[in-house]
Parts: C-alpha cells; sequence; structure tokens
C-alpha cells in the first residue's frame, strides 16, 4: 500500500486539479504540494523499506501489477520526485493554462514512478509509453517557436524505441520456458540461447540508446530541449532520460549478461564516442539550451562506459551519474530558463557581463558558475564523485575508452568556461541592462538543486549510498585490483618513517 | 587538545573565512559596504597563522612531543567516499615540514592580505578577492596537510579553479577575462592529465598514500622487480600535474596569463601556489626514482624552462610578466634537482624560494600602485624617491641569486654540485650556471630599469604609499634577509664560515656577479647599449613575445578542438539533424496519407475494433 501511495498521490493530484477553477493560484501550489508529499512518502519509504505488490490483473496477458522499491529504483523515484517539485516550483506563477500544464506534468510524473517501480516488462512498458504522451504535448502547446517540429520529432524516435520495447519485452515474455511471464524475477532467471540473447539486446538498445539517448540515436534532443519550456527541459533532462540508463541497467544488464559482456566493448566504445561528440558539439553551440543539451548528451555517454564496464564501481558510478548529472542539468535548465526570463534570449553572443553586481544578474550567474563547473567536473561537488566512480571504475575493464572519456571531461571545462566567459564577464550591454533582479521564489529550485550539488561533491555518500548492495550482484566483471583498500592507516604510525624522506 | 592535535582545524579557518565572504554577495549584506569581509577574512588568517605558528613552536621547543611527532606524525583521518571496496579517505598527517610549510603559507597570506587593504582602497571588489586568497590558503594548507596523492590533485584542482576566479574577478576588461580563461584550462590540462595518472595508479600500486607508494616503490626495488607495464606512461601522466603547476614549459603559458589579476594575488601564486605543484612533486620522487626514463624528462623539461624562461624574462617589459618568468625558471632549477635524484637539494630550493619572491613582488607592487604603470620602458630614477622599497627589492633578489651569504646560495651551490656529479656534468653544470647568471641579469634588469636611470614622467611623482603596505614589506625583508640565520637554526645549514659554503661555491658567486653586473652596467645608468642594435631586436622581441607560445597554441591544439567541434557540429547538423528531420517529414507524410482512409462513418471504426478484439480473443484461446 505504501508503494502505491507513491502512484496515487501525483495520480489523485492530476486528476482533481483540473476540476479547480480556472486562474486559481491553488493550481500550482497543489501540484507542488503532491510532488513534496511524494518525496515525503519517497524518503519514508527509504526508512521503512516498503513489502512488494503483486497482483493479477490480465493474467492472460502476463500483465500483473507487480511493484517494488530496491537500492537500483530508490534513489530515481527520489530524483523524480525532487525534479518534478523543483520543475513545478521553476514554472512561472502565471502560467498559461495551468490546469492542463501541472495535470500533464504529473501525469508524466506517474509513468516515470510506474516504469521505475514496476516489477513486470510489461508493466514497466505502459508506464514508459505513458510518458511519451504528456511529455509531448507539454512540448508541443508551451513550447518555443519551433515547438511543433520539436513535438513531432519527439513522438517519432519515442515511438519508435516504445515499438523496440514492445517488440523485445514480447520477446523476452514469450521465449520464457514456464509459459508467459513477464515478471523480473522470471526474466532474470531465463535460460535464452546466446543468438536470442543478442537479438533482444540490439532491440533493447535501440529502445533506451534513443532514450538516453547516445549518438547517434539523439537526432531528437538538441531541438526538444532547446524548445521545451523550462520545467519541462528540467523534467525530462533530469529524470526522463535516466529511463534509458535504468533501462539498460535492467533490460540489458541484468536480464541479458551474456549478450552484454559480448558486445561491451563496443558499448564502451560508443559511450566514448557520445562523450567526445557531445563536448564537440558544446563547444561549437551559440545557444545556451542546445549546449546544455549537447553536454547532456556527453554525459550521458560516460554513462554508457560504465554500464559496458559493469565492475562493481563503475555500475555505484552509473548510479551516481544518474543521480548526480540529473541535479546538475535540472539546475542548468533552470538557470537558463531564469536568464532568459530576464533578458529575453539565451543566445550567448547577444548576453555578456551578467555577472555584474549592479546591474547584471550577478546572483543567477554565480550559480550558474557553480553549475558549469558541476558538469566540468571539479572536485568538490556532485557531477565529479560521479566521474571519479565512472573512471576508476572502467578503467580496468576499457582503459583506452575511459582515457577518450577523461579527455571529454576536459573539453567540458572548455565550453563551461567559454559559456561563462561570454554570458558572466565581460562589459555589461548598457542599453538593454535594465532587468529586475530575480525573486527568492524563482531562485529558490535552483538554489535547492545548488545546495544538493554542493552537499553531494562533499559528501558522496548521498549519491552512492542508497544502492551499493542493489548494484553489486549486477557486475559483470570484478574490479578486484581496485579493492584493495585505498588507505593505509598501517603505514602511518610506523616507525620507520624517515623524515629526511618528505618535502620541506 | 593540543596545538598539534588539532592543526587540522587550520585550513578551516580561511575556509569559514571565504564561506563569510559570500555574505557581502550582491542582494544580502550591502549596508555595511565591502570592507568588513576584508576584515573577516584577514581575522581568520591571523587566526590560521596563529594556530600553525604555535604548532610549530609546539613542535620544536617540547622535545618529547617533538620528537614523538617527528618519528610519528600525529595523523587523522576523514573518509570521503566508501562504495564498492573502494575507500577514499583525507589521511591527514601533520610532520614538521608540512608544519613549517603551512606557517609560510598562512604567514605570507596575513602579510599579503594587510597589504591587500592598502592596495585595494579604492577597489569594489572586496569580497570576492579577500573570499578568493582565503580559498586559496585553504588549499594549499590542505594540501602541504594531506597524504593523499588523491587529494593533492584534488586541492590542485580547487587552486586552479580558484584562479579562474581571482582573475576574473576584473571581469570588465577583456584582456583579464582571456587570462582567466587561458589559465584556467592550461592548468585544467595538467590537472586532467594527473587525474588520469591518480585513476591509473590505483590498481597498480592498490593505495593513494604518499607513504604507501613509498613503500610499494622500496619493495619493488629491494626484489628487484621490473617496473609494471605502462608504469613509466603513468609517472609522466602525474608529472604533468605539477608541470602545469609549476608552469613548466610547455604548459607555462597560464602564470603569464593570470598576471592580470590584482597584484596582491599575484603575490601570493607566484610565492606559494605554485610551490603546491613542486610539494606534490617532492612526494613522488620515491615513484619517480624508480624510471630514468621520467628523471630524463624532468631534467629535460626543468632544465629548458631554467634556461628559456630566464632569457623570455630579460626579454619583457612588463615588470609583473618578466617576474613571472622567472618563477617558471627557478622551479625549472628545482625539476632538473628532483630529476638528478637530489632530493634534499629540491627541498632547500623549495624552503629558500617563497619569501623572496614574495618580498619583490611586494615592492613592485607599492611602485606599480603609486606610479600607475607596470610598463618598465615607462619606469626609472626612483632610487632618490623610493629607497625603501628599493633596498626591499635587493634583499629579494639577492635571496634569489647565488650570492653569499643570502638564502638562496646555499640551496644553488648544491644543486651545481649535484650537476657536477652527475652523468653529463659540463652540460648541466653549464645549465646552472648560465641559469643563474642569467637569473641574476634579470632580477638586476628590473631593478636598475625602475630605480636606477633617469627619472621619466611617471616616476617625477612618486610618493610613498600607505602604511598597510610598507609595513608588510618591512616585515618580509626582516624575514628574508634572517633565512640563514632560520635554515641554520633548523639544521639545514651549518655556519662555515658562511652558511652552506662548500664546493663549488666560487664558480657560482662568479656567474652571479657576471650576470648582475654586466646587467647593472647596462641598467643602472642609461647605457647605449642597453638598446640592442636593430639586428638583434628582432631577438628580444621574439623573446618578449614568450617565443610565439600563444601563437602556437592558438594554431595547434585550440585550432584542432576548434575544428573539431565545427566538424561535429556541421555532420550533426547535416546528417543526425537532415535524418531527423527526414524522418520526421515521412511521418507527415505518412500520417497525412492515413487520413486518406478514414471515412468518417462509425460503423467502419466498430468493425475494426470489433475485428481487433477478435483476433486477440482468438490468439489468447489458441494458446
Amino acid at each position: 500500500m505504501d508503494l502505491l501511495l507513491l502512484l496515487l498521490i501525483p495520480l489523485l493530484a492530476g486528476l482533481v486539479l483540473p476540476l479547480l477553477p480556472d486562474g486559481s493560484p491553488w493550481v500550482r501550489r497543489g501540484a507542488l504540494a503532491a510532488a513534496l508529499l511524494q518525496l515525503l512518502d519517497g524518503l519514508w519509504l527509504w526508512q521503512h523499506p516498503p513489502a512488494a505488490i503483486s497482483a493479477g490483473w490480465l493474467p492472460q496477458l502476463g500483465l500483473r501489477l507487480e511493484l517494488g522499491l530496491d537500492g537500483l529504483t530508490l534513489p530515481l523515484v527520489l530524483l523524480a520526485a525532487l525534479l518534478t517539485a523543483m520543475a513545478v516550483m521553476a514554472s512561472p506563477v502565471d502560467q498559461s493554462r495551468p490546469r492542463l500544464f501541472f495535470a500533464l506534468m504529473l501525469a508524466t510524473n506517474v509513468g516515470l514512478i510506474g516504469a521505475f517501480l514496476a516489477r513486470n516488462a510489461l508493466l514497466f512498458l505502459l508506464a514508459y509509453e505513458l510518458i511519451l504522451i504528456p511529455t509531448t504535448l507539454l512540448v508541443a502547446t508551451w513550447g518555443g517557436e519551433r515547438r511543433a517540429g520539436a513535438a513531432i520529432r519527439f513522438l517519432t524516435y519515442g515511438a519508435v524505441s516504445g515499438v523496440a520495447l514492445l517488440a523485445a519485452v514480447l520477446a523476452l515474455g514469450w521465449l520464457q520456458p514456464g509459459g508467459l511471464n513477464f515478471s523480473y524475477t522470471a526474466l532474470a532467471d531465463h535460460s535464452l540461447s546466446a543468438v536470442q540473447q543478442r537479438w533482444i539486446l540490439a532491440l533493447v538498445l535501440l529502445a533506451f540508446g534513443l532514450k538516453l539517448p547516445v549518438v547517434p540515436l539523439h537526432g531528437w534532443q538538441p531541438l526538444t530541449y532547446s524548445q521545451a519550456p523550462t520545467p519541462v527541459a528540467m523534467l525530462m533532462s533530469g529524470v526522463v532520460s535516466k529511463l534509458g540508463a535504468y533501462g539498460l541497467l535492467r533490460f540489458g544488464l541484468e536480464f541479458l549478461p551474456d549478450a552484454w559482456a559480448a558486445w561491451s566493448p563496443w558499448l564502451a566504445a560508443v559511450g566514448a564516442i557520445s562523450a567526445i561528440y557531445g563536448a564537440l558539439n558544446a563547444i561549437a553551440q551559440l545557444e545556451m539550451r542546445r549546449l546544455v543539451a549537447y553536454s547532456s548528451l556527453g554525459h550521458m555517454g560516460m554513462l554508457l562506459l560504465a554500464l559496458a564496464a559493469a565492475t562493481p564501481l563503475s555500475l555505484q558510478g552509473v548510479i551516481a551519474q544518474m543521480l548526480a548529472h540529473g541535479l546538475i542539468i535540472a539546475l542548468l535548465f533552470c538557470l537558463v530558463g531564469l536568464i532568459e526570463l530576464r533578458t529575453g534570449t539565451s543566445a550567448i553572443p547577444e548576453l555578456s557581463g551578467l555577472l555584474n553586481p549592479q546591474r547584471g544578474l550577478p546572483f543567477t550567474l554565480g550559480l550558474m558558475l557553480l553549475a558549469l563547473l558541476a558538469a566540468a567536473g571539479v572536485p568538490g561537488l556532485a557531477g565529479f564523485v560521479a566521474e571519479l566512480l565512472v573512471f576508476e571504475g572502467s578503467w580496468v575493464a576499457f582503459p583506452w575508452p575511459t582515457l577518450v572519456c577523461l579527455l571529454a571531461s576536459g573539453l567540458t571545462a572548455v565550453y563551461a568556461i567559454r559559456l561563462f566567459n561570454r554570458v558572466g564577464f565581460g562589459r555589461l550591454d548598457n542599453d538593454r541592462a535594465d532587468w529586475v533582479s530575480t525573486s527568492w521564489g524563482e531562485r529558490a529550485p535552483a538554489l535547492v538543486l545548488t545546495a544538493l550539488v554542493l552537499v553531494a561533491g562533499l559528501w558522496p555518500s548521498m549519491l552512492t549510498g542508497f544502492s551499493e548492495t542493489a548494484t553489486a550482484p549486477l557486475a559483470l566483471r570484478s574490479s578486484d585490483a581496485v579493492t584493495v583498500i585505498a588507505m593505509a592507516p598501517a603505514n602511518l604510525n610506523s616507525p620507520n618513517l624517515n623524515p629526511a624522506q618528505l618535502p620541506a | 587538545m593540543s596545538w598539534l592535535g588539532t592543526v587540522w582545524l587550520v585550513p578551516l579557518y580561511p575556509l569559514l573565512g571565504a564561506l563569510f565572504s559570500l555574505l557581502w554577495s550582491p542582494g544580502l549584506i550591502s549596508r555595511t559596504g565591502p570592507r568588513p569581509s576584508g576584515y573577516v577574512n584577514l581575522l581568520m588568517v591571523s587566526i590560521a597563522f596563529g594556530h600553525s605558528l604555535m604548532a610549530l613552536l609546539s613542535l620544536s621547543s617540547n622535545s618529547e612531543a617533538g620528537q614523538a611527532a617527528i618519528y610519528a606524525p600525529p595523523s587523522f583521518q576523514w573518509t570521503w567516499l566508501q562504495t564498492s571496496g573502494l575507500s577514499i579517505g583525507f589521511d591527514g598527517l601533520v610532520t614538521e615540514p608540512g608544519l613549517i610549510a603551512m606557517t609560510v603559507i598562512t604567514g605570507l597570506h596575513v602579510l599579503v592580505q594587510i597589504f591587500s587593504i592598502g592596495y585595494l582602497e579604492m577597489d569594489w571588489g572586496w569580497p570576492r578577492f579577500f573570499g578568493a586568497l582565503s580559498f586559496f590558503e585553504a588549499g594549499l594548507c590542505g594540501l602541504v596537510l594531506t597524504d593523499s596523492v588523491f587529494f593533492s590533485y584534488v586541492l590542485l584542482e580547487l587552486l586552479t579553479v580558484g584562479t579562474y576566479v581571482i582573475v576574473g574577478t576584473w571581469y570588465n576588461q577583456s584582456l583579464v577575462v582571456k587570462g582567466a580563461r587561458d589559465a584556467f584550462l592550461t592548468k585544467r590540462i595538467g590537472d586532467l592529465i594527473l587525474l588520469a595518472g591518480v585513476i591509473a595508479l590505483l590498481p597498480i600500486t592498490g593505495t593513494w598514500n604518499f607513504h604507501g607508494l613509498q613503500a610499494w616503490a622500496a619493495d619493488l626495488t629491494n626484489n628487484a622487480q621490473p617496473l609494471p607495464p605502462g608504469f613509466q606512461l603513468i609517472l609522466l601522466a602525474l608529472v604533468a600535474g605539477p608541470m602545469g603547476k609549476c608552469a613548466q614549459i610547455p604548459l607555462h603559458l597560464w602564470l603569464d596569463e593570470a598576471m592580470e589579476s590584482p597584484l596582491p594575488s599575484t603575490v601570493l601564486r607566484n610565492s606559494v601556489v605554485v610551490i603546491g605543484g613542486a610539494w606534490v612533486l617532492l612526494r613522488l620522487e620515491p615513484l619517480i626514482a624508480l624510471s630514468p626514463l621520467v628523471q630524463g624528462v624532468l631534467v629535460v623539461v626543468g632544465g629548458t624552462t631554467a634556461l628559456v624562461a630566464s632569457l623570455i624574462a630579460l626579454g619583457q617589459i612588463d615588470v609583473k610578466r618578466a617576474l613571472s618568468f622567472l618563477v617558471s625558471s627557478w622551479l625549472g632549477l628545482l625539476f632538473v634537482a628532483v630529476g638528478l635524484g637530489g632530493i634534499g637539494v629540491a627541498d632547500h630550493l623549495l624552503l629558500v624560494y617563497p619569501l623572496p619572491m614574495a618580498l619583490m613582488l611586494m615592492a613592485i607592487g607599492t611602485i606599480v600602485i603609486s606610479n600607475v604603470t607596470q610598463d618598465l620602458t615607462q619606469l626609472g630614477g626612483l632610487w632618490s624617491r623610493r629607497p625603501l622599497m628599493g633596498i626591499a627589492f635587493l634583499a629579494g633578489a639577492a635571496g634569489l641569486m647565488g650570492l653569499p651569504p643570502f638564502g638562496g646560495f646555499a640551496a644553488l651551490r648544491e644543486l651545481l654540485e649535484l650537476a657536477a656529479n652527475s652523468q653529463l656534468p659540463l652540460v648541466l653544470g653549464g645549465l646552472v650556471l648560465i641559469t643563474n647568471g642569467l637569473l641574476s641579469a634579470a632580477l638586476m634588469r628590473v631593478f636598475g630599469l625602475i630605480w636606477g636611470g633617469r627619472p621619466t614622467p611617471f616616476t617625477v611623482r612618486s610618493p610613498e604609499v600607505l602604511w598597510l603596505m610598507v609595513l608588510p614589506v618591512m616585515l618580509l625583508l626582516g624575514l628574508v634577509l634572517h633565512i640563514p640565520q632560520l635554515l641554520v637554526h633548523l639544521g639545514v645549514y651549518t655556519l662555515s664560515p658562511v652558511p652552506g659554503w662548500g664546493p663549488m661555491g666560487w664558480p657560482l658567486l662568479l656567474s652571479t656577479l657576471v650576470g648582475a653586473g654586466t646587467s647593472a652596467w647596462f641598467y643602472l645608468r642609461p647605457h647605449p647599449l642597453a638598446e640592442l642594435p636593430s639586428g638583434l631586436g628582432g631577438l628580444q622581441h621574439w623573446l618578449a613575445e614568450d617565443m610565439h607560445t600563444e601563437a602556437f597554441y592558438h594554431r595547434t591544439v585550440v585550432a584542432l578542438v576548434v575544428g573539431l567541434a565545427r566538424l561535429s557540429a556541421w555532420s550533426d547538423r547535416q546528417l543526425v539533424d537532415g535524418f531527423s528531420s527526414g524522418t520526421g517529414g515521412v511521418a507527415m507524410e505518412g500520417a497525412r496519407r492515413l487520413s486518406y482512409t478514414t471515412s468518417g462513418r462509425s460503423q467502419t471504426y466498430a468493425l475494426s475494433l470489433v475485428l481487433g478484439v477478435l483476433l486477440m480473443a482468438a490468439w489468447l484461446l489458441s494458446r
């Protein structure tokens, strides 16, 4: 029942909100309350692990209402709830057509939570497809100038992804020896032949590669992220894309380990190429939203590398990267949205000197610097923890792709600094600089996300603590060499320490 | 709770100060003006200095605790991350050298922050500036306390970020912004290569602790085992971090670019921040000693930098740049010492360096602020007007030349001795002598061009500056002159007849006298030959332009990255985007065609529904 509450809160809120009178401030407040309530419920469930739910639904189809929460999904559920709340906070107070907008946001949330909680592949598929509808509508209705094209493209790619996943799920279910069964427990110990596994894995890779996305399946991403309204971009880049990573972890690594192991060198290579390609493209962008979109592509490449390496450490890196990237990318979109709201543009060449303490947007840009440094993997911030785990975990398995990803991490700094130098530093354009400074209400989501990015950098257990026991059994390779404890306290007090050997 | 046991607090004081500065960011505290942020930071760094000084004194005065601390240094643990068998801790280790370094760092920060209050009297960027200075101090104190190569990387990277912020603070000038960018990216290259090395190191050695690594290296040597494959590459990667931090060729660009920031931050950067890189290098020495190849690379890199950077310094007309290339040059000598396996010599080079360099830069600062120019060709004739600062500069310069009885002589002499006993005595010994001569010449040139010669329009009126700037300079002057005594007191050198005299003393002294003397002859009074003949003018120009290194980078690395970025952006537009809009078009066309199949008759829809349900039922039943 506890688990159902996670789903029911946004579902009920989404159904009730449209009944409120148009223009009522309670629509936005209600949506925020629902998301926060869900977050609280998630935190409660973290401390009090709930029992899994299993109930029949359409037994003939193999569809059962199987829900569960483990270390893999708990952090993602919390992330989804948190980012939904932040996205609602980041939406303007005078949001146009608020009832529909917030209902669709909550519908997206229901789909996300459903997909994360599902313990049945068919149920996962349903939730996965459900997300596509509200997100497309959100982009198509409230997006930028090219919203129609963006929505169509997003829908097309999403549909292909859905069809591929459908085929994969059906194949997994049908090929069960014990009859039609889509339950995760059944799928995890199947006895598929190597060839069967590979065919299914190809479909799974197509489905989730489109969602993540990775090169060259990312065609929808820059356009969609640049056209989506800020809250929707936060939610899509922060959580919806993580569904791709989660799907690869669950369907690829867990259900099809042999095929995954066989193809992992190629996957690592694709990950490295995505990382470098995303970073290079981000350098060439002249528009902040597109820059952030390509930066996301690059980080997803690193995630794929860690998934391919599949050592215990790199899988911890996967979880950490999902959470860190979710927080950072949502923060970046939130800040870009704020800048856009004030200055009316997100074109990099049109902006300069926004850090100016008198007439610029110093607060927003200060947070922007932190967010960009976090994206660039500077120590002390969340992004570094994730990248460190990814690199250290993947190094023993795939040294060359790891090196390429390190290079990509260096290029990340290039576009981060390039963006900040142009937008933050330099002279303020005196003719245009008469902006009202941002209010605390507008800053709130960015502040919360910044705080979390900082805390996660200083206290990385926040990113890794949930999931260690859940990821360890999934590992395909051992990271033996790394398991040697990095601390050697025994050496510290040894009497043969020669002070002359230390630098003065 | 002794001073020694709570030494881990020292980096936290300035960090707290830096955090306090945030309160004066725009929109929070504005009534008081920005100045209280500076006072708060000065207070915090003073507390840090007091604490580390007390800790150092308690180490050397209380013989029992001191002895215990030397052989079993107090340690403290802080586990940062623990997951899947990987455990990363801060592993603080309070050693005597660490305490000395920390006292020097915190002491210099106190002096420089006092100096800054005078220097930035008219500025409005106090919170950011003082906050960043304290952030530097926190990072450096952390660096000397940690025993982990991983945290050394983390702290070096944070110092890189600190440089970016502090340089970029004066962002209204385009040169400053460019300087901030170049400084960040150049150092980031070194840092990232270091990170790659750090990551690759762990699976091989199983530890990130310097002492663990030392034990591992000793184990390898004692058992006469071969180096693990690829280990030399890892070592080279590890060395790249210090190379970037110490501004060694080819990663030297940033120090010169970072000169755009206000002078007090230059003082700290050139005296203690660069030393952070050297510190890490020295701690890696046990590993470096395993590989003659890496040692050779260090000698070549350090030697080239020492020689070339001192030549470049001779060609500069910007006084800050002239001194910044001397930093690279001096640290190049340190790299040579490490490459030759002379860890003790490198130690001494590191010990005597920070204070004289800080003193010279602070003296220069008082000139720059009151004469509003840092162009050497516009200065001159200040000896009659600003003798105090002239003496201070000379004391600093003497401390870095091989001139007995001043501080730098002993270390340079040891280096010369080391070089003379190496495999290439003539080449390396010559290198040390020539570099020392050039260094002396470059220092005397700066002195001559500022204090010698005739007054220029810029220097006709040159009042002494605010006491807040003069006082720290004078204090530091006293300290610099006492470095030899302090070193003798600490037992580094013996007093016979001047500190550190020994073999090779005469040649070194001779090279100093030749270099400094020639330079003094040219520059103390305007000499016709000081203007190079036109044929050689090109050479000076080439050196003044840092041998066109920046243009070289623009044509190679930058051009490559920009080209690749453009190429991938083009391919993304043409291929991926084109394909996507193609599919979009097909989908729309398909939808349009499909729309013709609808007739509008609800019977047809109902029929298709029924058919679908029937088919599904048939399939279910057939199973």
